[in-house]
């Protein structure tokens, strides 16, 4: 706090000299300024950093280079994407294995950081921050609680909810804290490890865990009356999402609703099975997947879910190009 | 595709770059020299450098409005009348028309596109930049049919709802064998009539005086409508996109795009009409998607895509792909 401070007050409040300039025009305006009298110019004027930055942020070029000014994140215009519809389960089972693989490897090295990617959540300053990490959750229950209000969905108290991709249990307390029931699942056991144990010291006993070690590992769960999934489909190639996705909506009760975040955009996306066998198995990254509107909804119908509000939403981090959404979705009642 | 002019975002990431991109986006010092190193080996150019950085959460926080506005998630729901009767739905619709009807007679192209290049007094020397305007909407729903994987039957009926001067049908035309431009304002009408006239293809006009004009319309394959319905209230967009969707084959594609959030935004049908029946003004109302589906759903017609759009002060509208079974 003291260092803040002194960093604020003190004499070092840092001026803008020619190379901030400089640099102001190739990261903001994506080029070079036009002479050196313009940049010697504004050097003068003596701004700090955050005015300059200011200034360019506000700038009109920089407006209309960055399609600011509320302009969507996407055009309209943009073409199909190519994504390989693979059906196989075999070949299904062998994509989900390579994810759990990989997540596994996370929730042993860094289980936080992994869920919410943010410094300050990896594993040497986490013991610090983690009070923070547990209660960002708290914001994502409540744009589920406002979707479910304004859409006329809300759930009983003794509602069961279902979590896919629960990681170390940041969501899942306050899901707990809010629903009778809650069955919270995650394909990495280590991740699972620590959310029992989070769980465990909230005082919160309503929530039942499970290993995901299949996608129809998801047919043997308890019905549920609420789906919950936020960051989480993202990380699976779209064969997964979609047969995810369908083995849920089959399970889901009639009546019930589904609340979940899926990328349904992004340019110059695109799947190929054969090269994502080649390329990206393996690698153990973090993988950022997408599965389209069109077939999101179509799994939906296959299973008699009608679609109440489609939402954009920051989840991605909202860039240009790049449309992540929030659904929801009410299962009918049967007739 | 026009080739994409040299960019200095596309030279290799310096850890000077770096470390500017620090202090000038995020208006601070890297934590360590290690920090630095790695974005230098992550980031290939200058372009994902600025991406990352100006896509950051952190920056986000710091300058409101660099990313696309987009709705908090947090809205609550929108206490909306129904108009129960048919005779409360008309009144409303003839409160509209003669708003529409006398935008129509007064400032036609601006009532249309409200800059003030296009206000009578200016219009000659914009007229041309006026009427271009079109294409790019006309292009944008022909994309994103594409981008469902549908198709368009070029043999087809396609009904536009909100012809105005005919700064969209003109373009809508080439693509159909036949267009049924619709409008409340007769003023409208007449301007879209002879703009129509000096391109090909073949158009009708007509002029929407009550709701049950629509179910005499020749069925169609397809339903256009771009900044129209937002002028009409609740019940009257609810009304008109039911007879519309009725008057649809199986097969046919709707496109149409309206405001499904404004912030604030309510409307008690009594209380509207008590303040606003004997005002001539442009209104903007909403329809929650909500609603949108449970007609969509009533009439056999399958949602492909909906894409929002969210302005600088939250109003949030959707384009909405469909299809009828």
């Amino acid at each position: 706090m003291i260092r803040r401070l002194l960093s604020r007050f003190g004499s070092s409040r840092p001026v803008a000299g020619i190379d901030a300039v400089v640099w102001a025009y190739r990261l903001f305006l994506d080029r070079e300024p036009e002479n050196a009298e313009v940049v010697a110019r504004t050097a003068a004027e003596g701004k700090s950093t955050a005015e300059l930055r200011r200034t360019f942020l506000s700038s009109d070029e920089y407006r209309v280079r960055s399609g600011d000014g509320g302009r969507p994140s996407l055009t309209g215009t943009e073409p199909p994407m190519a994504i390989d519809d693979v059906r196989d389960p075999a070949e299904v089972a062998r994509l989900l294995e390579h994810i759990a693989k990989t997540w596994t490897r996370f929730g042993d090295t860094e289980p936080h950081y992994s869920v919410v990617t943010d410094e300050k959540f990896k594993a040497d300053r986490i013991e610090a921050n983690i009070d923070a990490f547990h209660a960002g959750g708290e914001h994502s229950i409540a744009r589920l609680d406002a979707a479910l209000a304004r859409n006329g969905a809300a759930l009983g108290k003794n509602a069961t909810c279902f979590e896919l991709g629960c990681g170390v249990g940041r969501l899942t307390a306050w899901l707990a804290r809010r629903y009778a029931n809650v069955i919270a699942t995650d394909i990495s056991e280590s991740h699972l490890a620590l959310a029992r144990a989070h769980l465990g010291a909230q005082g919160l006993s309503n929530v039942e865990f499970h290993r995901l070690l299949g996608v129809d590992s998801i047919d043997a769960l308890p019905a549920f009356d609420l789906f919950f999934s936020v960051i989480v489909l993202q990380h699976n190639p779209p064969p997964v999402i979609a047969a995810i996705l369908d083995c849920i909506f089959a399970r889901l009760r009639p009546g019930g609703v589904a609340y979940f975040q899926v990328p349904t955009y992004r340019a110059d996306y695109s799947f190929r099975l054969e090269e994502y066998l080649r390329e990206d198995f393996g690698k153990g990254a973090m993988e950022m997947h997408v599965l389209p509107q069109r077939d999101v909804l179509r799994i939906a119908r296959r299973h008699g879910l009608e679609l109440l509000e489609v939402i954009e939403d920051p989840y991605t981090g909202m860039r240009r190009g790049e449309v992540s959404n929030t659904f929801l979705l009410r299962k009918t009642q049967a007739e | 595709m026009s080739p994409t002019p040299k960019s200095v975002l596309d030279e290799r990431v310096t850890e000077e770059a770096v470390r500017w991109a620090y202090r000038l986006v995020l208006g601070r010092e890297p934590e360590n020299d290690e920090i630095v190193r790695e974005h230098c080996l992550k980031t290939t150019s200058l372009l994902h450098l600025h991406e990352a950085f100006v896509g950051s959460a952190e920056l986000r926080k710091r300058v409101a409005g660099v990313a696309p506005p987009q709705p908090t998630g947090l809205e609550p729901r929108l206490a909306i009348d129904k108009a129960e009767t048919p005779e409360l739905r008309q009144r409303l619709l003839d409160h509209i028309a003669r708003s529409w009807t006398h935008l129509g007679e007064t400032e036609p192209h601006w009532s249309v596109l409200t800059e003030d290049q296009f206000l009578s007094g200016t219009l000659d020397a914009n007229l041309a930049a006026f009427h271009a305007s079109g294409e790019s909407n006309v292009q944008r729903f022909l994309a994103t049919v594409a981008r469902a994987g549908v198709e368009l039957d070029p043999n087809g009926h396609c009904v536009e709802l909100g012809c105005g001067v005919g700064r969209l049908t003109r373009w809508l035309a080439p693509h159909f064998a036949r267009v049924t431009g619709i409008d409340v304002s007769p003023a409208h009408i007449t301007l879209a009539r002879s703009h129509v006239a000096r391109y090909p293809g073949h158009v009708d006009f007509l002029q929407l005086r009550r709701l049950d004009d629509l179910d005499r319309l020749p069925p169609a394959q397809a339903f256009f409508s771009f900044i129209v319905l937002q002028h009409n209230p609740p019940p009257v967009m609810e009304a008109i996109l039911e007879r519309i969707f009725n008057r649809l084959d199986s097969g046919a594609i709707a496109y149409f795009e309206l405001p499904t959030y404004i912030p604030g935004y309510q409307f008690d049908v009594r209380e509207y009409l008590r303040q606003h029946e004997s005002s001539v003004d442009m209104e903007i109302h909403a329809l929650p998607q909500t609603a949108v589906y449970d007609i969509a759903d009533r009439f056999g017609m399958r949602l492909l895509e909906a894409l929002g759009e969210t302005t600088r002060d939250l109003i949030v509208s959707h384009y909405f792909l469909m299809q009828k079974r």
